[in-house]
């Protein structure tokens, strides 16, 4: 029997040697390329989530729930983390990433239009810009400035 | 562990599950798929043992998923090594003394799944050749590992001896992975409609 056990355990580890020398270790794999490699074995990663939650389920009813035991801690975890998501999460999932396209579309926008308008005006030639129609109170610097550009149009009518 | 924690750790295995699988069917072993269980189905198994406390696992939290790699490939090549289910070729499951016309010899159990073993055997060299057989990477790739006579090789040996960032190799290995999804055990599946 212990033979039998010794070359068991010698062929599963040959066994785990060849698939980590071919094709590495699953737990290298980011969570988007394991869900890729299960997508190639026909497998929907969302599919497989909610059919192991009922099979774990089902575990814990049948012999913890309905004979009273307390289901443990680990197990009562796992259901909970693979429970499949209700229609209320779903539908917040959707806002999150049609708020996250309309965000994603702006920003986009806002910087190929500011990117638009440098290439139209190069920056040597742009004359500086300023504002003070919304100001309350003028700062010494501004002051400075519109002084001098008061100072530029008196000239140039002389 | 967290929740996404969990839901990773059920990838892995039944992504473990199911590379065994694949391999197993290249060998030519495709009543494993007739035999009543589904990859995912080896992946809960191990997460039920595991939680509740059927397994002894005194490693750190980091240690966890390859000792519950470990136990799914276990529980594959324990299946795989039970003589008293069998298959026709057709994928239907029955009791070996009810085998009354399939006289093939059946390979040694304790060598299946040795490197060696897998690489030198004909039909699981030949779905490996087929499905590598339009990149020269993935072609250049197992050629190297059989390069390696005496030793497993890592990804550096593999990557030192092709004079590529062991990176390169990491990406090779993910490429046959998928590839050996869609080429070997889906395409089997499909076969025998499981």
């Amino acid at each position: 029997m212990k033979k039998k056990n010794n070359e068991e355990n010698h062929q599963a580890e040959s066994f785990e040697e060849s698939l980590e020398t071919l094709f590495g270790r699953e737990a290298d794999l980011t969570d988007e390329e394991l869900d890729k490699e299960l997508n190639a074995c026909g497998i929907d990663a969302a599919e497989l989530q909610t059919n192991i939650h009922k099979q774990l389920f089902d575990y814990a009813n049948h012999h913890y729930r309905t004979s009273d035991r307390e289901v443990p801690g680990n197990l009562e975890k796992m259901i909970r983390a693979l429970r499949p998501p209700s229609t209320a999460d779903k539908a917040k999932a959707v806002v999150r990433s049609a708020e996250h396209l309309v965000d994603s579309f702006l920003d986009t926008a806002k910087s190929n239009s500011a990117e638009l308008l440098n290439n139209a005006l190069p920056a040597q030639t742009r004359p500086p810009q300023f504002a003070f129609r919304n100001k309350k109170e003028l700062s010494a610097a501004d002051k400075a400035l519109l002084q001098s550009e008061q100072e530029d149009v008196d000239s140039s009518d002389e | 562990m967290n929740e996404a924690e969990y839901r990773r750790l059920l990838k892995i295995l039944t992504v473990r599950a199911c590379r065994a699988f694949s391999v197993a069917v290249w060998k030519g072993e495709d009543w494993v798929l007739a035999a009543g269980k589904s990859p995912a189905d080896y992946a809960a198994e191990t997460l039920i043992l595991w939680s509740t406390n059927k397994l002894k696992f005194t490693g750190t939290p980091e240690a966890l998923e390859a000792f519950l790699t470990k136990v799914t490939t276990n529980a594959i090549n324990s299946t795989l090594r039970k003589r008293e289910v069998k298959t026709s070729r057709s994928g239907k499951t029955m009791p070996a003394d009810e085998l009354t016309e399939d006289a093939a010899p059946q390979s040694k159990p304790e060598s299946l799944f040795d490197l060696r073993s897998l690489l030198r055997d004909d039909a699981f060299r030949r779905a490996l050749d087929q499905c590598i057989a339009d990149d020269d990477e993935l072609k250049e790739y197992v050629l190297a590992i059989e390069t390696f006579e005496d030793i497993i090789p890592a990804a550096h040996d593999i990557a030192a001896l092709l004079g590529v960032p062991v990176t390169n190799i990491y990406e090779r290995r993910r490429k046959l992975a998928r590839r050996l999804g869609k080429h070997g055990f889906t395409g089997s599946r499909r076969r025998s409609n499981v």
